[in-house]
């Protein structure tokens, strides 16, 4: 038997249909077991090495994925805390989705507790999205089906709009921008008890934080078509200076200059809280921009 | 000669409206649909055109994707969910 490879280890996601689906367009996966323990050593043991027992088990798995068709559906599921049934399995080397049902399978429910989408100039876009496991596993056994070949997402065609104010309607983009991330963040909090049969963790979510950063040329020298405007390191100062919310959208473009609005993904209101300025010498100027949220955040318009 | 031609143009907005129909129905039916078109403009008219047919329901994009194959582009609708 030959080693196998990482293409053919999977998380699969139930869903509505009864059956497992890999996450689309993976790139990678991680999935972390622990046992969490304490020190049982006492005055009775002699020497100096601890003895740790178990308190309880948790999980998590990381997947990295380029499809980013789902970006709102994976925003509205970490805000809603939709409880997810997941599963890792070996997966058929003949397409890379057919479940196997290997013996280190195993299934259990999580939820979405971290998620970052990213959309940089010319690179393909991707998420990366942490789901904490909450209560057991169970040995995986999972029928599965195949989800359809994927479509990619050049960064340069989801663009950052911004409004002057708390109010203003975003319709600036940031110029010369070469990268934008959205990160959201579930804070879990264990919420075990005494009455919580067996070994397993089980977690509640408790606050929702997000940040969106990007990065941009000083000055690019570009000749500039589109009536849309856009926000430079002169009013990025600006609105950093002024120290209170501003209205954002992050959505799909197109037409001159990558400018146009399409169809909005998400928007909300976010402080700028950090504007970092870098220049080397010998290379082109640029600034980094983070924005913290505002209250929570919408998908769609 | 233009009788025929706008004949045929009647035709295809004929088609064009049934098969928005469709869309917005699997829409409204599966709270999910995936548009396609050719260029992304095309896209976000058709994404218009079901916003406005299906009115007061509040909708959500994705990220608009290419097909590495024949590079069709694709945005993935869903009703959100309150």
């Amino acid at each position: 038997m030959g080693t196998l490879k990482g293409q053919n280890l999977r998380v699969l996601v139930h869903d509505g249909d009864n059956v497992f689906k890999v996450i689309a367009m993976a790139t990678s996966c991680t999935i972390t077991e622990t046992n969490n323990t304490e020190d049982a050593s006492t005055k009775d043991d002699v020497g100096l090495a601890s003895k740790p027992t178990t308190t309880n088990k948790s999980w998590q798995v990381q997947v990295e994925s380029l499809n980013v068709l789902d970006a709102a559906d994976m925003l509205t599921a970490i805000k809603n805390q939709t409880p997810f049934l997941l599963a890792w399995d070996q997966t058929s080397t003949s397409n890379n989705q057919t479940a196997q049902q290997a013996s280190f399978s195993r299934r259990g429910t999580a939820y979405i507790s971290d998620l970052t989408l990213n959309f940089n100039d010319r690179e393909n876009s991707a998420k990366s999205v942490q789901f904490t496991g909450s209560g057991s596993l169970a040995v995986g056994m999972v029928q599965s089906a195949t989800v359809a070949a994927g479509s990619y997402t050049k960064g340069q065609f989801v663009r950052l709009f911004l409004g002057d104010d708390n109010t203003d309607t975003p319709s600036k983009v940031i110029a010369a921008a070469k990268t934008l991330s959205l990160h959201v963040s579930m804070t879990m909090e264990e919420a075990t008890t005494k009455d919580t049969e067996g070994d397993w963790s089980i977690q509640e979510p408790t606050a929702l934080n997000y940040d969106i950063s990007t990065n941009a040329l000083v000055s690019s020298g570009e000749v500039i078509t589109s009536e849309v405007q856009a926000n430079d390191l002169k009013s990025m100062q600006d609105l950093y200076e002024a120290g209170t919310p501003v209205k954002w959208q992050i959505a799909n473009v197109s037409g001159d200059n990558n400018r146009t609005k399409g169809s909005v993904i998400a928007s909300g209101s976010a402080l700028l809280t950090q504007l970092t300025i870098n220049a080397a010498n010998r290379q082109t100027a640029t600034y980094d921009a983070q924005l913290t949220g505002y209250g929570a955040y919408n998908v769609g318009s | 000669m233009s009788k025929t031609k706008d004949a045929v143009v009647e035709q295809q907005n004929e088609q064009k409206a049934a098969a928005g129909k469709t869309i917005a129905d699997e829409l409204l039916t599966k709270g999910q649909t995936i548009l396609t078109a050719k260029t992304r403009e095309e896209l976000f008219a058709k994404f218009n055109e079901i916003k406005a047919s299906v009115k007061d329901v509040p909708l959500m994009t994705g990220a608009v994707g290419r097909s590495r194959d024949d590079g069709t582009y694709s945005l993935q609708i869903n009703i959100v969910k309150q």
